[in-house]
């Protein structure tokens, strides 16, 4: 117990004959007692100036050292060697407080004077309100990145003293004082004062002298003090201390040995780290790790080191500096905007996790392209390697950087300069520092960077400068660079890595988690083996199964998250534009291509050319009210058809969206072409409403007849008056729309079946690979004539509600029903093929022949079935409502070759069916002689 | 490293190789066999003899007086031998009462003591207490004996060492630090009386720690999940390290001797942790190897640190151990000492990045005793002792 008693308060002291009036006593340590206490000015009396008075006067267990009544510090025999040894002691510690503060009175509370008093010793210090950091440690609350900054400016002291050739070795929180600090400056710039030297030794003592008076403190005494081994001492000790009171600030409370004995301290749930990022924390642990090794020798050897490393926590507090663990917080601060931003981010690291031993060949190849086709599954590698990359810091493994490359703005440097704009310069660093700073990082062997370059085909214009930049960054020793693109480009000097697409087992575990059924059309299977459609299916196929067809929901959910990406890069008008880009000059493409893989470019530009034509139309407004008003948006700054299918169809379509590429003839194609039947129908949909639209620009007062009909045919006026003009024109309208929609499809159904002639006719008998080939062919194309199953209302019942179209019921209902009938009629021809292809068949070869002979006849005569179908109805429709039918006759694949034929008669188009009938029936008499097909499947 | 300017140019000798057998057993046991001087306790004695500028005859005059009883002759007898290499003191009263007519302080007699291989002062036990207090404050043995008589229950019975041990030998050693005269020890007798015991409190913290660390399932170096090991496993698994179960020792070797020599078995690690008997410094070590200090390096791999080179490794290991052992009141490693030398070869990563320190021991210990079939090491099988 301390039995020291204090002086007084309001204590009249003389020293060197000027009066102190203590005013407390401010602290107790194991040799002396601190006061604060004034003096009067000498010239101006009444004017207190304040100062801290140091009273030697050790504590003694039994009360040894004691005062007297007279206020005199006495000693008994046994406590003299004490107080002896404690004397010596403080008189040194005087020494060097003026020999610090000589030298470096910055870095030194001031020290005025000591003197002898009341039978001991008194030091004068100046009192600039202080207060010691166990006292502010004790009230806690203060932020990690202030207690980073005070241990910093500490380190300062400690510097300084150590550049006056002395060690300090009493380091605790009791002897740290802080001063008071400006109002408003922030704390990071309080300075820190060391005292109590009592402890303090130079080098050269350290090595001279065998008995030390070393003050030993658990925790902060570093183990070479504890150990005794005084060989070992030097500024790591001091450094030591420090670090110790680093931990004792994580912990809460002063730590204590046994565990652990070695490995990281347990600061996990440090308060003060609770929301760091992953560099932070690391920076954290490297400065424990390193500043509390028990070796002196693994330790920061200087306080200037800790220094350095407190420097770059701080910067990593305050996201400052170009320096690798800053590259990884800036990366790691935009993945997480990316992730809250991209809906299908969440998805990234499953798709990743699946892929993993993929990224991990693709992280040992080094720098190379990933080439694949749209949907692939590039972005998607390329954010696996982003997340794996960033899961956990480490500054011996690159960072990973995600860049799309469509963000490329034309000139030089544009990856430095996208990184440098991810940092921040740091405190006082210029922007050519920054700059020099990322060159040195990157070039640097271990840790760096890997680059992750998305999309090189996205980069807008002639991309030699980027290709250039790309080359020169691949050289640099500290960066692994992957670039993704669709084809691999040699100018990169880049080895080609291939994306594989998933596997079976991939995609079946992937819709397992989800508890999605996988699809049933081994096309669709197929089409899912791309990250992308495969992401797009489970969501599509658990929000919306049976309202739509698989592929169609899918291919809505492609497309409206590709506008929503677009919409967030360039704004709302920006949205708008890649809106009508996929719902109508996409499907205009499709539909277009008809059963080709690419549109040559002068179709595509006329197309786009058809589409921008309509923008400004009232007819265009009409069929889609969302663009009423927008046409300046739309238009989007061109000025004429060819700006606007830069700003459409190779901005949007091609860069942007990736739904049409280029390739080396300067062809379109679609992304994938299994969607281009179902696009080209929304063509026809499109152009349908589009010429609903023509109609009401016909007639002004149309939505208000619309509602007169209405109203009227619920009064059944209709019924007693018949059909009206507006009833007949509108039915013809439908009429011709349902019979664009039904021959669209025949049309694509007599495209698939020509391609599967074909083949059967080009198929050598007997072999098992060139059957096997076009078995395939025939599961692909029997999926796309199921994907595109008509549906919708009966022919019949269609033919009855349109009785006032101008088309004859019977025109109607063939119309209607010729995919379906068409469909029946391949499948057994389908069926004839198979028994008398297949390699083991036992028909010989004229039999074959024969058979695809009679299906090429078939086919042939369905084509010009349609086309007379077709003529006829355009014939008999009112007025222009027969021209979306020309329209289809000029512009379907099948009927090309008849296009010339449209000036037939009623008369001729009658004889013309009634032969194709006669032929058919012929055709399916030899076909059914041939002994392949039952009689039941004869249609 | 400390160590190394502690000690003598054989030990360096016996430093030299630690390094230089690197993780080869073979070359250890050569080594260890052949080039190895151990320390005896004469060595200890000799140099204490030099610091002190005493001479033989004269330690032996004042042992006799410290001993009436004895024989100047067998005195003069045992002391020859001692400083020939041969033998140490009977017991820990032989050990101090040496200490006292070297005429020692307090701190010079615990270094002796240490290095001695009897252990430093165990404040904790009254005994020591006035012992180390007498030798520091310059009385005589006669006056430490008559003051032993002025302590109550000097010799116990103590209250029983709890589970959760709070008072450790470094807090007595700082109230000791300020006792100046007998008064003052009796009341720090009195006031420490609930305190005093025979058994190491600080050592069998680290003891509890490392052992639980061995037994308690998901432990990373210790039990399988779902698994918790009985003592007598983790004994087998841990500690016996091919080192022979037979109790005989006459084939053996003075070196394997002095290495089996209290290998702990099941029986006293159930009694260290049952606190009937204390927590010995080579259980301690054995504990350290098996766990590898508690540390199995998945905070280095987590953090992505570079890993410490082997010399980094080994010298922070040293430190480590040298902490532990100072705090626990433990000599510190000496590689004149034969199982302090193995401890310190067993410390030092190889070649084989895998092989845990216990591997490293385990291998060399079954050459030295013969036990091994060769397989694990590159050569030999034999005992080459």
């Amino acid at each position: 117990m301390d039995v020291r008693t204090a002086l007084p308060e309001g204590y009249e002291l003389t020293l060197a004959g000027r009066s102190y009036r203590i005013a407390e006593c401010e602290g107790r340590g194991a040799s002396a007692l601190v006061y604060r206490a004034f003096y009067e000015d000498t010239a101006q009396p009444g004017l207190l100036r304040r100062v801290l008075l140091k009273e030697l006067f050790p504590w003694h267990p039994d009360g040894a050292v004691f005062r007297d009544e007279s206020g005199t510090v006495r000693c008994r025999r046994e406590g003299e060697a004490l107080l002896a040894t404690h004397r010596q002691s403080f008189l040194r510690a005087s020494r060097i407080h003026v020999q610090l503060q000589s030298a470096r009175a910055d870095k030194t509370p001031v020290s005025l004077d000591t003197c002898e008093a009341l039978g001991t010793l008194f030091s004068i210090m100046g009192d600039s309100g202080c207060e010691t950091l166990d006292r502010v440690m004790a009230r806690g609350g203060v932020p990690l990145a202030v207690m980073a900054a005070w241990l910093r400016n500490l380190l300062y002291t400690l510097r300084a003293f150590h550049e006056q050739g002395l060690l300090h070795l009493d380091v605790s929180p009791d002897n740290i004082l802080l001063a008071s600090l400006d109002q408003g400056k922030p704390e990071k710039y309080r300075e820190l004062f060391l005292i109590d030297y009592n402890s303090a030794w130079s080098g050269v003592e350290l090595a001279q002298r065998q008995e030390l008076l070393l003050s030993l403190k658990e925790p902060w005494s570093a183990p070479e003090l504890r150990l005794g081994d005084v060989a070992s001492v030097g500024p790591a000790s001091d450094v030591y201390s420090v670090c110790m009171i680093f931990l004792q600030y994580l912990l809460g409370y002063p730590p204590v040995r046994h565990t652990p004995l070695r490995g990281l301290p347990p600061i996990a749930g440090a308060p003060a780290l609770a929301g760091c990022s992953a560099v932070v924390f690391h920076q954290v642990a490297s400065i424990l790790r390193r500043g509390l090794k028990a070796s002196p020798g693994q330790r920061f050897q200087t306080a200037q080191e800790a220094i350095d490393a407190f420097s770059e926590l701080l910067e990593r507090l305050e996201h400052g500096g170009v320096t690798h663990g800053a590259l990884w917080e800036a990366s790691a601060a935009r993945l997480r905007a990316e992730r809250e931003r991209m809906p299908s981010a969440a998805e990234w690291e499953e798709l990743s996790e699946s892929r993993a031993s993929l990224l991990d060949s693709l992280e040992a190849a080094g720098s190379c392209q990933i080439t694949g086709g749209s949907g692939a599954g590039k972005t998607t590698l390329l954010a696996g390697l982003w997340l794996r990359g960033l899961r956990t810091y480490s500054p011996a493994r690159p960072v990973p950087v995600y860049l799309p490359l469509c963000a490329w703005d034309g000139t030089a440097d544009f990856v430095e300069r996208a990184i440098l704009s991810m940092l921040s310069p740091g405190e006082g660093k210029t922007f050519e520092e920054a700059r020099h700073g990322l060159t040195r990082l990157l070039d640097e062997p271990g840790g760096g960077a890997l680059l992750l370059l998305d999309g090189l085909e996205e980069a807008q214009g002639d991309a030699d400068l980027l290709r250039a930049e790309l080359r020169a960054l691949a050289a640099l020793r500290g960066v692994t660079l992957i670039v993704s693109t669709r084809r691999a480009v040699r100018e990169l000097g880049l080895k080609e890595v291939p994306v594989p697409p998933l596997t079976e087992t991939e995609v079946a575990a992937y819709l397992a988690r989800r508890s999605v059924e996988p699809p049933e059309g081994e096309k669709l299977r197929a089409l899912l083996c791309t990250p992308v459609f495969l992401s797009v299916y489970a969501r599509t196929e658990k929000r919306s199964r049976g309202e739509t067809g698989e592929d169609e929901a899918l291919l809505d959910d492609y497309l409206d998250s590709l506008v929503s990406a677009a919409g967030e890069a360039l704004g709302e008008e920006g949205a708008l534009r890649a809106r009508l880009a996929v719902g109508m000059v996409l499907p205009l493409f499709a539909w277009k291509m008809g059963g080709r893989p690419s549109l040559v470019a002068e179709s595509a530009c006329r197309a786009a050319e058809t589409c921008f034509a309509l923008l400004p139309r009232r007819r265009f407004r009409r069929a889609f009210p969302q663009y009423m008003g927008r046409t300046r948006a739309l238009l989007g700054g061109a000025r004429d058809a060819d700006d606007w299918f830069g700003l459409v169809v190779r901005d949007l379509l091609e860069r942007r969206m990736a739904l049409v590429w280029q390739d080396g003839q300067g062809a379109y194609h679609l992304f994938h072409q299994y969607f281009q039947p179902i696009l080209a129908r929304r063509w026809l949909t499109c152009r349908a409403r589009l010429r609903r639209g023509t109609l009401r620009t016909l007639l002004p007062a149309g939505a208000a007849l619309a509602v007169g009909i209405a109203a009227a045919a619920a009064l059944g006026l209709l019924a007693e008056r018949g059909p009206s003009a507006v009833q007949r024109q509108q039915d013809a309208e439908l009429a011709a729309t349902q019979t664009v929609y039904a021959c669209g499809l025949l049309d694509l159904q007599l495209q698939s079946q020509d391609r599967l002639l074909t083949a059967a006719e080009d198929l050598p008998p007997g072999d098992e690979a060139a059957w096997e080939a076009w078995t395939d062919l025939l599961a692909r194309e029997t999926a796309l004539l199921e994907a595109q199953d008509s549906g919708g209302e009966e022919a019949e019942a269609l033919a009855e509600r349109l009785s006032a179209s101008g088309l004859s019921r019977e025109t109607m209902e063939e119309l209607f029903t010729l995919p379906d009938k068409n469909r029946g009629e391949w499948a057994a021809q389908q069926a004839a093929l198979l028994r008398c292809l297949t390699p083991d068949a036992p028909y010989p070869e004229a039999d074959r022949r024969s058979v695809l002979a009679a299906c090429r006849g078939l086919w042939e005569v369905r084509v010009r079935e349609g086309f007379l179908l077709l003529s006829q109805a355009a014939a008999e429709l009112p007025g222009d409502s027969g021209e979306p039918l020309l329209a289809l006759l000029s512009d379907g694949v099948s009927w090309r070759a008849y296009a010339y034929q449209t000036n037939l008669d009623a008369e001729g188009y009658a004889r013309g069916l009634a032969a194709c009938r006669q032929e058919q029936g012929a055709l399916w008499s030899e076909l059914a002689g041939l002994g392949l097909l039952e009689q039941e499947e004869l249609p | 490293m400390q160590e190394r300017q502690q000690f003598t140019a054989l030990s360096e000798q016996a430093w030299q190789g630690i390094a230089a057998s690197g993780n080869r057993p073979a070359d250890a046991v050569r080594f260890f066999s052949q080039r190895m001087v151990p320390r005896s306790f004469g060595d200890v004695l000799r140099a204490a003899m030099e610091r002190q500028g005493m001479d033989e005859r004269t330690l032996v005059g004042r042992l006799t007086d410290l001993r009436p009883g004895v024989k100047r002759d067998s005195l003069r007898r045992r002391l020859s031998a001692w400083l020939n290499g041969g033998g140490q003191p009977a017991d820990r009263e032989e050990a101090v009462q040496i200490c006292f007519a070297l005429g020692l302080s307090g701190e010079a007699a615990d270094e002796f003591l240490r290095c001695g291989g009897e252990g430093g002062f165990h404040l904790r036990e009254p005994r020591e207490a006035a012992w180390r207090y007498c030798l520091s404050a310059g009385k005589s043995y006669g006056e430490a004996q008559a003051l032993l008589t002025r302590l109550p229950n000097a010799d116990g019975p103590f209250p029983a060492d709890g589970e959760a041990p709070s008072v450790f030998t470094r807090t007595l050693l700082d109230q000791l630090a300020a006792v100046n005269s007998d008064e003052d020890f009796l009341r720090f007798y009195e006031e420490n009386l609930s305190g005093f015991g025979r058994l190491h409190n600080t050592a069998y913290r680290y003891f509890s720690r490392f052992f639980e660390e061995l037994t308690r399932p998901s432990a990373p170096c210790g039990a399988e999940e779902d698994e918790a090991y009985s003592v007598e496993k983790a004994v087998e698994l841990y500690l016996r390290l091919n080192v022979p179960l037979s109790r005989g020792t006459k084939s053996f070797s003075d070196l394997q001797k002095a290495i089996k020599r209290l290998w702990p078995n099941a029986t006293a690690v159930k009694n260290m942790l049952s606190r009937r008997a204390d927590v010995s410094r080579k259980t301690l070590l054995l504990l350290y190897v098996a766990t590898e200090g508690l540390d199995d390096g998945a905070v280095e791999e987590a953090m992505g640190w570079e890993p410490d080179s082997p010399d980094e490794i080994f010298e922070e290991h040293v430190w480590n151990i040298n902490l532990m052992l100072h705090d626990c009141g433990f000599s510190p490693l000496d590689p004149r000492v034969p199982f302090d030398w193995l401890i310190l070869y067993s410390l030092r990563p190889g070649d084989d990045e895998d092989a845990s320190m216990s591997d490293r021991l385990s291998q060399v210990l079954s050459l030295l005793f013969g036990g091994g079939d060769g397989r694990e090491v590159d050569e030999g099988g034999a005992n080459p002792c």
